[in-house]
């Protein structure tokens, strides 16, 4: 089987075992759960508070009391706004860059040539996660 | 004695490890990865009872992890390169990215994801006149920091979701394939092979790795279990496709597969071993816990040395997804 056969069957894999394991997982759970790569990111060791059974994150934060006025699910939850402003505006600017990089338009420096092809799988990601970002808001305001 | 040549032959060809250095990179490894692990556990308990269990700990536990773990770069007389440099610049912006996103300052974590994503690939561009494999890695390490924003999309009641992580996870294995695919990377340097012992053994060897990481980490963190609903079945299943597919192969192949594979191009093989397993560890601060990171760097070096031992990713696969499982399945005995 040719490399980029065993690839797009490991994809296939993995969207069909997500499908079903999203079927599975019919209520909220993420208990203590290492998500991303080991961070958890909306476990119950970060907005939960307690780590070991003692408060960490509700008496300082990198030397401010942020906390005692602010959810942490409130400073998670605008970091995501933030965030998905920040991807809308990087995957624009890389497909900016992309097109007007285009070879097409003329001979171009060696060091553009090859930035375009290491952006592009970036690229490709981030128009992704923009897809996703607009279908939420659809849903958001449809709902 | 059959088994020993062609692992020998495996790490000639895959690392352009000779006999001599072969038989010196294991006890380069321990050495060193001894050293850190056991400064690290020193000056996490004299921070423990100095700080007492604050944020302040967190910062400075992985900031002494982190330090110790740089001063191994001069072990046994290297020098280093630019390029090592670099890398280990990588490392550092790692500690402070996900030290600010486990904080309320989640965002000036997140902006530094977004700022390795961008920068990385373009240092591998510049230094890319160093050969291919600089690019490569400093490419990877873009994707690295590139699973640091994958949940932006998210509305904050979906990622609340058990349901979220398969999700996330496959759009992580989408960026890897993308790219494997895309830079045509050969699947037998990235460890998907046969191997140089038969499968059998590779899963048992993971088993047994897995069981005693998984055991060990339940000391460390007593997670509370995984339960998604009532049927224990579904509990099981959700539990071993999880944690063996979407964390310990997605982990595996980027962490093993593709970086240390790449790394090994440009340092030292028990180095490339170190320098991925530092990465690893950082990723795990988001447990709030330092012993956790401590405990990660030393699964990231029996992973890492069980690649290099079997030639195939399937041993850390099965030690990475199985020690999950043991560690989720013991919590509701313990």
């Amino acid at each position: 089987m040719s490399p980029a056969r065993i690839l797009l069957l490991i994809m296939a894999v993995y969207v069909g075992l997500a499908s079903f394991s999203s079927l599975l997982a019919v209520r909220p759970a993420f208990y203590g759960l290492s998500t991303i790569l080991g961070t958890t990111i909306l476990g119950t060791t970060v907005l939960g508070t307690t780590v070991l059974g003692t408060t960490v994150l509700g008496t300082t934060v990198l030397g401010s009391t942020l906390l005692g006025t602010t959810s942490l699910i409130q400073v998670y939850a605008d970091a995501l706004v933030t965030g998905q402003l920040a991807i809308s505006l990087i995957a624009i600017g890389t497909l900016i860059y992309l097109e007007l990089s285009d070879p097409s338009y003329g001979k171009t420096r060696r060091v553009i040539e090859e930035l375009r092809e290491s952006w592009l799988p970036i690229s490709a990601l981030l128009v992704l996660l923009f897809a996703f970002i607009v279908a939420f808001k659809i849903w958001a305001i449809i709902g | 004695m059959g088994h020993h040549r062609l692992t020998l032959q495996f790490n000639r060809l895959a690392f352009g490890l000779d006999s001599v250095a072969f038989r010196r990179f294991p006890v380069d490894l321990a050495l060193a990865s001894s050293v850190l692990v056991g400064a690290s556990l020193v000056s996490h308990f004299a921070l423990l009872a100095l700080v007492g269990y604050t944020y302040e700990l967190i910062f400075f536990s992985s900031l002494t992890f982190v330090t110790i773990g740089m001063l191994m770069l001069f072990f046994r007389g290297f020098r280093g390169s630019l390029v090592v440099g670099l890398l280990y610049f990588v490392v550092i912006l790692t500690l402070f990215e996900e030290i600010f996103l486990n904080s309320a300052l989640s965002w000036y974590g997140l902006a530094l994801a977004f700022f390795g994503l961008v920068a990385f690939p373009l240092v591998g561009v510049l230094l890319s006149s160093r050969g291919e494999s600089v690019r490569v890695v400093f490419e990877l390490c873009g994707l690295v920091f590139a699973t640091r924003i994958v949940f932006s999309p998210f509305p904050i009641h979906l990622l609340e979701s058990a349901a979220s992580l398969p999700v996330i996870y496959t759009l992580i294995m989408g960026a890897i394939v993308l790219y494997a695919w895309f830079r045509k990377m050969p699947l037998g340097k990235i460890g998907f092979n046969k191997g140089l012992i038969r499968l059998p053994f590779q899963i048992l060897a993971g088993v047994s790795v897995g069981a005693v990481l998984g055991s060990v980490e339940e000391f460390v963190l007593r997670p509370k279990p995984i339960i998604i609903g009532s049927s224990m079945i579904s509990n099981i299943v959700y539990l071993v496709v999880t944690m063996m597919v979407f964390v310990g192969l997605t982990e595996e192949l980027l962490f093993c597969g593709l970086l240390q594979s790449y790394t090994a191009d440009l340092m030292p093989k028990w180095q490339a071993v170190h320098w991925v397993s530092l990465l690893f560890a950082l990723f795990h601060i988001g447990w709030l816990n330092p012993l956790e990171v401590v405990f990660a760097y030393g699964a990231g070096i029996v992973f890492g040395f069980l690649l290099l031992r079997t030639g195939s990713l399937t041993a850390p696969v099965v030690a990475h997804g199985f020690g999950n499982i043991v560690l989720y399945a013991l919590a509701p005995v313990l």
